[in-house]
């Protein structure tokens, strides 16, 4: 149960970072006129020109709702333990979040990647969109253990 | 399901409590209560021994097998 509370702070400390860093993103991009200002031949090698670091905003909306979710299904197991049907609930929810998510963004980044003829910065982009996919079968699976363990406790608890 | 606990029938024939057989066998009333009422999805062999113990019959008085 330690691990999983440290797993919960870290995820707390991750979803203050990324609401930090969202609103330094909507700062620096409405806000800062000089900043992102590159001339219109930079923004060519971009699908959507200018705006296509809105579409990676919007994405970025579903990952921090996932995150959410397995925050609340961390704090439900640390309260109710292991074994219990709304933790599975919230943690199948973040993980369909983060599957959504790294599958959009590997799409998009594919995208990007051929549009902009291989710019490497698109590549590492594919990586991490991978990742993100892996997480969201991970726990799909972590999912699946809750749930058998659910079964097995009911009836252990109801062995006489 | 096709198993029957009759242990209420025992429990009446021997004019014992519920609460007293659940004090005698070390188990608590509520549990004692899921037994009796058939919602209990197994049963120990110590628990059967305790009860068949308490109540001097043999599991065959507690438990039934019926096709249903």
């Amino acid at each position: 149960m330690r691990k999983i509370k440290i797993l919960h702070w870290f995820v707390i400390i991750l979803i203050v970072g990324y609401s930090l860093n969202f609103i330094a993103n909507i700062y620096l991009t409405f806000y800062t006129p000089d900043f992102m200002n590159f001339n219109k031949e930079f923004y060519n090698k971009f699908i959507l020109g200018y705006y296509t670091q809105f579409v990676g905003l919007a994405f970025s909306l579903i990952l921090f709702i996932a995150l959410f979710f397995l925050k609340n299904g961390l704090k439900l197991t640390i309260s109710k333990g292991f074994f219990n049907q709304k933790s599975s609930e919230k943690l199948k929810i973040a993980g369909n979040l983060f599957l959504i998510y790294g599958v959009l963004c590997l799409i998009w980044d594919t995208i990007l990647l051929f549009y902009s003829k291989g710019e490497l910065y698109f590549v590492a982009g594919i990586s991490s969109d991978i990742l993100l996919i892996l997480i969201g079968f991970s726990l799909f699976i972590i999912v699946d253990f809750i749930d058998n363990g659910n079964i097995l406790q009911q009836e252990n608890d109801l062995t006489i | 399901m096709p198993i029957i606990v009759n242990l209420d029938v025992m429990l009446a024939k021997r004019k014992m409590k519920s609460k007293e057989l659940a004090e005698i066998i070390g188990i608590t009333t509520a549990n004692l209560s899921i037994l009796k009422s058939g919602k209990a999805k197994a049963v120990r062999f110590s628990t059967l021994e305790a009860i068949c113990e308490a109540l001097d019959c043999q599991p065959s008085d507690i438990l039934e097998y019926s096709k249903s």
